[in-house]
């Protein structure tokens, strides 16, 4: 047992039996038999790609946000240059043709090599005003990903956007009995899932790492560190890029995932926002609140509202025009009612990082300390 | 070095040597026209009356500050950074990237992309003849594109026709033609012409303003940011300048050990050479895992579809094999590879013998925010000491000590001494500041008043007179 735990390093039980979990559902997708019992067709596995790429996506802003403390409002453009230089990469309108592999290492240096040039001058700013650059960035991204139209196709999105290329036996494998739709889910949900474990692993070692405590010395204190020689330019930038290439990963897997880069004005402040409250609602800085909250937001979005609406469609009666029937309307209150009692109950998020907790109460203790002062 | 007719004069260069300091903010005066010398291997200590602009001094030393007049020089050498060839060539290469930015925004990407790329059947896509298009392109010639199956010359914005042929080279002929009509006249000349060439000849000029302003600006932008860097809190650290606050600045949520680990960090990295033993089978490692990515992308294009399947799978597998090991091998441990997990290990043990240096070794997994006002003083002199400066600033180190501890604190100053490091210090208990100095400054409203050893100080009449004061101005 000892030995088993040495070999698990950084990991315990939890991660192992959840990897597991993950890595079978696909072949026994024990939740969609329950629910096919129930009369209802979620297909859970579909969403899980969606979970894993959008978890990717958080954990992306959590190097920023979290890691760095740079307030960043627009993740999804480096998101859209993902998806949309993997679109310019493989579609056969263009003469580069990479295929999947090659723009999952091209979409990542773009989205890094933009990252850089946006973050090279502005991070000598601070909160706020780092916070509205780079949600003007994201704005004009987006607007100009719209209008290099013979570029990017425009509102229509470069498409198709081919599959992963896998080898023949593998691809038949994957594929089983179900036909080729089938194959092409399980080829997305492992290489997603797969990325998602890499960017896991990366990051439990880099919090643990002489980066991680840099990072965390430049959060407590960032003239105490500077002073003691750590450089807070290079350390953001790093961070800042480093957010942007995953990014930009994630970006390149939605764009396979969904087969086009689909319409620009899909990555827009709306977007960034949803990653940020995944974040949020996880806990800043966490990695496993990170994709806690992706999985709640998504799962919540994705399988919950709809499969409430059926039920209330089942039980008031009345179709899609039934208001108070279509649960997907209410989405957005239960979601804010949500934010509000987080905020209210637990602001550190609910799979917080201890020492992030700890920083938070630090600052409610002084904050009541103070209150009780006068 | 200097003459041997000072007798008194001390016979090596000043570590610190400070000269006409002066530190402005708008009307008010903190510092004025200071001149301070520390030698090598003494402990000097600044003292002053509230207010008397010493932290500001010391603020102005290390580089958080930027002094409105007067040098600040570390043995013998102004502590500003030098321009090396590698920042000169990334501000030209900032210049040049901003520079094409600029042209591509006056040209139109969207244009570029559209009379070049999209120019050619991707099947038999030729990267010399993208190329010609796009420098004829950005050149605001009259140019060749393919229209609905046929090649038609148009004028450089793509708005005119100038008239279309079943072939490229025919097209081509055309448009030679045409703009050599310019000067032929009929039957070529189009009554359209010199309007084009009159625009295009505007476009040329713009697009070089754009590039070469764009480069000036970007480089000189990128200088200018330099400039201001040159002397920051970092770079001043990393000259081995280490300075305690007076205010104490620990990093609260991190434990004892970590705070002087955060202080080693620039030994730990930045002063390694990018091919370091810690990087280097990380940066292997990374590029097996690449290279195996390119040559996969290389066999799906450029293969027939059964050629593809024995290299394809072989570099995907590898790909995977790599990538796997490599996750595992970091995931094991707390850095991302076994020369780095070394580095770090040097680390602990050089961090934990300073901590038994400053007597904390008991309290090393503690969260520094959880230690007694005393330790958390000794902490932060510790950590300072861990950057291994040659000057080690103590802002009042002995602040809301007890009189037992700062007994214990001037022993430790002193063997901070005896480690080799010069230490300059405020302080206003002057028990201890007679008890350790070599020499003391003087500061009083900005100004230095007096400078000697302890026992020259304690006699000197200025000095008594600022703390103790002739009228009703003293507030010692």
């Amino acid at each position: 047992m000892t030995t088993i735990r040495q070999k698990l390093g950084n990991f315990g039980t939890f991660e192992v039996l959840a990897l597991t979990f993950l890595l079978l559902y696909p072949l026994f997708p024990v939740l969609d038999w329950g629910l096919d019992a129930v009369g209802q067709s979620v297909r859970l596995d579909r969403q899980l790609v969606n979970i894993f790429i959008f978890g990717l996506l958080a954990l992306a802003l959590n190097i920023q946000v979290g890691y760095a403390g740079l307030l960043q409002l627009g993740i999804a453009a480096f998101f859209a240059i993902g998806a949309i230089t993997t679109g310019v990469m493989t579609v056969e309108k263009y003469p580069f043709q990479f295929g999947f592999w090659g723009s999952l290492l091209v979409a990542p240096i773009a989205a890094a090599a933009i990252g850089l040039f946006l973050g090279a001058p502005t991070l000598r700013l601070r909160g706020d005003y780092l916070a509205i650059v780079t949600l003007g960035f994201g704005e004009v991204t987006r607007i100009v990903l719209i209008n290099l139209e013979n570029i990017t196709d425009g509102p229509r999105g470069l498409n198709p956007v081919p599959e992963p290329w896998l080898p023949v036996a593998v691809r038949e494998l994957l594929q089983g009995s179900g036909g080729p739709v089938e194959g092409t889910l399980k080829t997305m949900y492992y290489i997603a899932l797969l990325l998602l474990v890499a960017a896991v692993v990366v990051f439990t070692v880099l919090e643990k790492s002489r980066l991680g405590r840099a990072f965390v010395a430049l959060r407590e204190d960032e003239l105490a560190a500077s002073c003691m020689g750590l450089d807070p330019a290079r350390i953001k930038l790093l961070a800042f890029a480093g957010g942007a290439a995953l990014a930009g990963a994630a970006g390149c897997l939605y764009a396979t995932n969904l087969t086009t880069t689909a319409e620009p004005n899909t990555y827009d402040f709306n977007y960034s926002i949803m990653v940020l409250c995944c974040l949020i609602i996880g806990g800043i800085g966490s990695i496993r609140g990170a994709i806690l909250g992706a999985a709640l937001l998504l799962g919540f979005d994705n399988v919950v509202s709809p499969l409430v609406t059926r039920g209330l469609q089942a039980v008031i009666g009345g179709g899609s025009d039934n208001v108070l029937a279509s649960f997907t309307n209410w989405k957005w209150i239960v979601f804010g009612s949500a934010l509000v009692a987080m905020m209210r109950l637990r602001p550190e998020g609910l799979w917080p990082e201890a020492r992030l907790q700890s920083e938070l109460r630090e600052a409610k203790d002084i904050a009541e300390q103070s209150q009780e002062a006068l | 070095m200097t003459s041997a007719g000072q007798a008194a004069a001390p016979s090596v260069a000043p570590l610190l040597q400070i000269e006409q300091l002066t530190l402005r903010f708008g009307g008010l005066t903190a510092v004025s026209a200071v001149d301070l010398q520390v030698q090598p291997g003494e402990i000097a200590a600044v003292i002053g009356p509230n207010g008397a602009g010493k932290t500001s001094l010391f603020n102005a030393i290390t580089g958080i500050y930027e002094p409105t007049s007067g040098t600040v020089r570390l043995g013998g050498q102004d502590m500003v950074a030098r321009l090396t060839g590698a920042q000169l060539a990334q501000q030209l290469l900032a210049g040049l990237a901003l520079g094409v930015l600029a042209l591509l925004m006056a040209a139109g990407l969207d244009g570029l992309w559209a009379a070049t790329i999209k120019q050619q059947n991707p099947q038999e896509f030729s990267i010399a003849q993208a190329l010609s298009d796009g420098i004829s392109y950005l050149q605001a010639q009259p140019r060749v594109e393919a229209r609905m199956g046929r090649f038609m010359a148009v004028s450089f914005d793509g708005q005119i026709p100038l008239g279309s042929a079943p072939t490229r080279e025919k097209a081509q002929q055309l448009r030679d033609d045409v703009a050599r009509g310019l000067e032929k006249g009929p039957p070529y000349a189009n009554p359209q012409l010199p309007q084009i060439a009159a625009a295009a000849a505007t476009a040329r000029i713009v697009r070089w303003l754009a590039l070469v302003v764009g480069a000036l600006l970007g480089a000189a932008g990128t200088h200018a940011v330099w400039r201001r860097q040159r002397r920051t809190p970092t770079s001043v650290a990393r000259l081995g300048v280490a300075r305690t606050f007076q205010n104490i600045r620990l990093f609260h949520n991190m434990t004892v050990l970590e705070n002087v680990l955060v202080a080693m960090d620039r030994h730990l990295s930045h002063s390694l050479p990018w091919w370091h033993a810690s990087r280097r089978g990380l940066f292997l490692q990374l590029s097996v895992i690449i290279a195996f990515l390119v040559v996969l992308t290389a066999s799906t294009r450029a293969m027939p579809a059964a050629d593809v399947g024995v290299v394809g799978s072989f570099a995907l597998l590898g790909f995977l094999l790599s990538s796997a090991a490599l996750l595992v091998q970091v995931g094991r441990r707390k850095a991302f590879s076994p020369a780095d997990l070394q580095l770090e290990q040097l680390a602990r043990s050089k961090a934990m013998e300073l901590l038994a240096f400053v007597g904390l070794d008991a309290r090393a997994g503690d969260l520094s925010r959880n230690l007694p006002y005393g330790d958390q003083r000794r902490l932060e002199i510790a950590r300072a000491l861990a950057t291994e400066p040659r000057l080690l600033l103590l802002d009042e180190p002995a602040a809301g000590m007890n009189p037992s501890e700062s007994v214990a604190l001037m022993q430790l100053i002193r063997q901070i001494k005896g480690r080799g490091v010069t230490v300059l210090l405020i302080e206003h208990h002057m028990r201890v500041v007679m008890g350790i100095s070599d020499r003391i400054t003087v500061l009083v409203h900005g100004k230095r008043i007096a400078e000697g050893t302890p026992e020259e100080i304690r006699n000197n009449p200025k000095v008594i007179e600022a703390y103790l004061g002739t009228e009703a101005d003293a507030h010692g």
